[in-house]
């Protein structure tokens, strides 16, 4: 059974484990750091993979993503401040509960809901996957192509709110996946004269300019967050009040249930984070909900709804990385990157080619989560009180100084840096155009292989784009293509009259 | 109450004034990268025989696409900008854009300079008290000795335990082999 194989080939050494743990302490403290988003925190700790064996590099970065999804709701329950976006949902019932005296109970019951959505996921990933693979694994370049088509087009359409920028945001990642030799007639493409992007554009410059250097720059203005003063209010001295009654938990089970389905669906499809997850669910809990009155005001129902679709994503969006090679989210865009480093190729091959490795990622993270559920039950206050001392203003300017060495680190490359910095300014104007980065990253990550997917189906064929219609599965993906995007600019049409007229965004 | 409506109208006229400049500015910005890499396309080599997609295809067909959407972003908001008579400033906004990140995007700039010309460490310190001040950091504390330790850290996980390789500046050079090496035999590293 493969995930005995992966739990033996995760102890078979002290680093896979070791990091496993390590990646959960990384992810809770830089889930929690306001900021600090994970994919920046991973992006900063890609170059530090270079040095490790592949298994150790993979448990590395999954469990830093796992454990950040949770990480963010400390901030959010005792702050106000979400570590992460997704943790924006939990805030509006979990602070008003600290406010209450009662973030105990809080802390602990988006930890239990976390967990449980995070474990229901993981396991679908664990038995789901490979089966999904088997089907995956007879599609040709023409399906291919389709899939690539679709992926674009719903992470475009669907991340952000303008369908152009998304677009724009997408073709412009392709664009620069572009640049260097042409991977199936090696021919030189947009290099100008600059032998250093004959390889292409390195994916770690781009990402920590992107995610973590625009960041940087973006944060140096913000001078309110900047000086920030996270004080934690005083804990009720109820015992009742920091713990998650039976009672209460047996009351929230069915959210958990219902949000941990919303979360995974979500999180299978490409490019779809776990922010919508968690926003869905929290609206539907409260929908459903016979205790309407009290959301607002510190509902844990509504804490759990947020934290288990927001942690269901996890695993979930693994299923299209692993099953098509196609990112489901920005973390496993970044995992993408990692495996594509250390030569793992990404697609239904990888449980034939990769299965213990691949395995060995999932029971990490199954280590994982009991891990976040441990720390997290007894130690959350604890990582909140680490936050509050250290002072935003000193931590930006140490993020700036890892972002150079960790780019230099890739191949000593001063052009690295150079790179990373372009990146960097480029993403502060994607940030203030509301353009959409994880639509870049993903496409830039993507570019290649859809256009060799593109190019290998045209070839196969007399007929050209003809192909495309004679095989059904293609056509399928297309016209999910083409319907996610009808209903997304159909929806936007509805509501472009309001927003005009609310002084919104043109796009 | 008229009162309160009129600074309402004017909140949303402002609101969509900015957003009408910022998509005009980035559908132009757009542009000239369409044009800069269009120019390039030209260079790709063509095989006639090529059969379906050739090398250049793929590329003219992005473009084409980029240059179709960054129109359809540019057209609207030049219409929104000129009813509002080109009102493009917004205060507040530059002050930010001066004061704070264009200092943080020269330093940046003048890290890799100060780490091509004087290696890593004395750049590293430079470049962070740098920023520490940029940041809003005072005291001898935060500006000399924090700078100095993480200095000091990042050389010997970096440079020393991982072993990357130091270029040597351009004015001052200097190896690191002599003073890590006795680590990394200690750490059964070489």
């Amino acid at each position: 059974m493969g995930i005995i194989d992966g739990f033996l080939a995760l102890f078979s050494s002290w680093q896979p484990i070791f990091f496993a743990f390590f990646g959960t302490l990384v992810g809770l403290i830089a889930g929690a750091l306001p900021g600090l988003s994970s994919s920046a925190t991973i992006a900063l700790l890609i170059p530090v993979t270079f040095y490790m064996d592949t298994l150790p590099a993979l448990v590395f970065i999954y469990t830093i993503s796992k454990a950040a999804d949770f990480g963010g709701s400390i901030p959010a329950i005792l702050f106000n401040t979400p570590g992460t976006p997704q943790a924006a949902a939990t805030q509006q019932e979990g602070y008003p509960l600290t406010q209450q005296g009662k973030q105990g109970k809080a802390l602990r019951m988006a930890v239990i809901a976390s967990a449980q959505g995070d474990m229901i996921s993981e396991l679908l990933l664990i038995f789901g996957a490979a089966y999904i693979a088997v089907y995956a694994s007879h599609m040709g370049p023409a399906e291919y192509t389709a899939v690539y088509f679709c992926a674009f087009i719903i992470i475009s359409s669907l991340i952000g709110g303008s369908v152009v920028k998304g677009l724009l945001s997408t073709l412009l990642g392709i664009l620069v996946a572009l640049i260097g030799f042409d991977s199936i007639t090696a021919e030189e493409r947009f290099t100008f004269g600059i032998p250093y992007l004959l390889e292409g554009v390195a994916l770690v410059p781009v990402l920590l300019g992107l995610f973590v250097m625009s960041e940087v720059f973006a944060k140096v203005a913000d001078r309110k967050a900047l000086r920030g003063d996270n004080k934690i209010a005083p804990k009720s001295d109820n015992p009742e009040d920091n713990r998650v009654t039976w009672a209460e938990y047996k009351r929230v089970l069915p959210v958990i249930y219902r949000s941990t389905a919303f979360g995974a669906l979500i999180g299978m499809l490409p490019g779809i984070g776990a922010s919508v997850a968690s926003f869905v669910s929290y609206a539907e809990a409260k929908r459903v909900s016979k205790q309407k009155d009290t959301w607002g005001k510190g509902e844990i129902e509504g804490i759990a709804a947020a934290e288990a679709a927001n942690n269901a994503t996890s695993g979930a969006n693994l299923i299209p990385l692993l099953t098509l090679g196609i990112p489901g989210s920005t973390s496993a865009a970044l995992l993408a990157g990692v495996m594509l480093i250390h030569g793992i190729t990404i697609g239904p091959t990888v449980f034939v080619t990769s299965h213990d490795m691949i395995y060995g990622l999932f029971a990490s993270g199954l280590l994982c989560i009991f891990t976040y559920l441990v720390i997290g039950y007894w130690g959350s206050g604890l990582v909140g009180r680490m936050i509050a001392v250290v002072p935003a203003q000193m931590i930006y300017p140490f993020i700036f100084i890892t972002c150079f060495v960790a780019t230099y680190a890739v191949r000593n490359a001063l052009f690295d840096l150079i790179l990373m910095t372009f990146f960097g300014v480029v993403g502060l104007l994607m940030k203030k155009f509301k353009f959409s980065i994880p639509a870049f990253i993903i496409a830039f990550i993507l570019g290649d292989g859809a256009e060799r997917s593109l190019r290998q189906a045209m070839m196969l064929d007399d007929s050209g784009a003809l192909i495309f219609l004679q095989r059904p599965l293609a056509l399928f993906f297309f016209a999910l293509g083409f319907l996610a995007i009808y209903y997304r600019l159909s929806q936007m049409r509805r509501g472009k009259m309001t927003n005009q007229a609310k002084g919104g965004d043109l796009h | 109450m008229a009162k309160d409506l009129l600074i309402k109208e004017e909140k949303q006229t402002t609101k969509l004034n900015n957003s009408a400049r910022n998509d005009a500015i980035a559908g132009i910005l757009i542009l000239l990268i369409i044009a800069f890499f269009a120019s390039a396309t030209g260079k790709i080599f063509e095989d006639p025989l090529d059969p379906g997609f050739s090398a250049r295809d793929f590329p003219i067909a992005i473009l084409v696409l980029l240059t179709i959407l960054s129109i359809s972003l540019l057209r609207p908001a030049l219409i929104v900008l000129a009813k509002s008579g080109w009102q493009i400033y917004e205060a507040g906004e530059a002050d930010n854009l001066l004061r704070y990140i264009v200092p943080m995007v020269v330093i940046a700039s003048f890290y890799i300079l100060l780490i091509h010309m004087f290696q890593y460490p004395v750049a590293t310190f430079f470049a962070s008290i740098g920023g520490l001040i940029i940041y809003g950091n005072r005291g001898f504390k935060r500006l000399l000795i924090i700078p100095l330790i993480v200095t000091v850290i990042y050389y010997v996980v970096f440079y020393g335990i991982l072993g990357l390789f130091e270029e040597p500046g351009t004015v001052w050079s200097y190896s690191n082999q002599w003073y890590f090496r006795p680590l990394r035999d200690a750490l059964g590293l070489f």
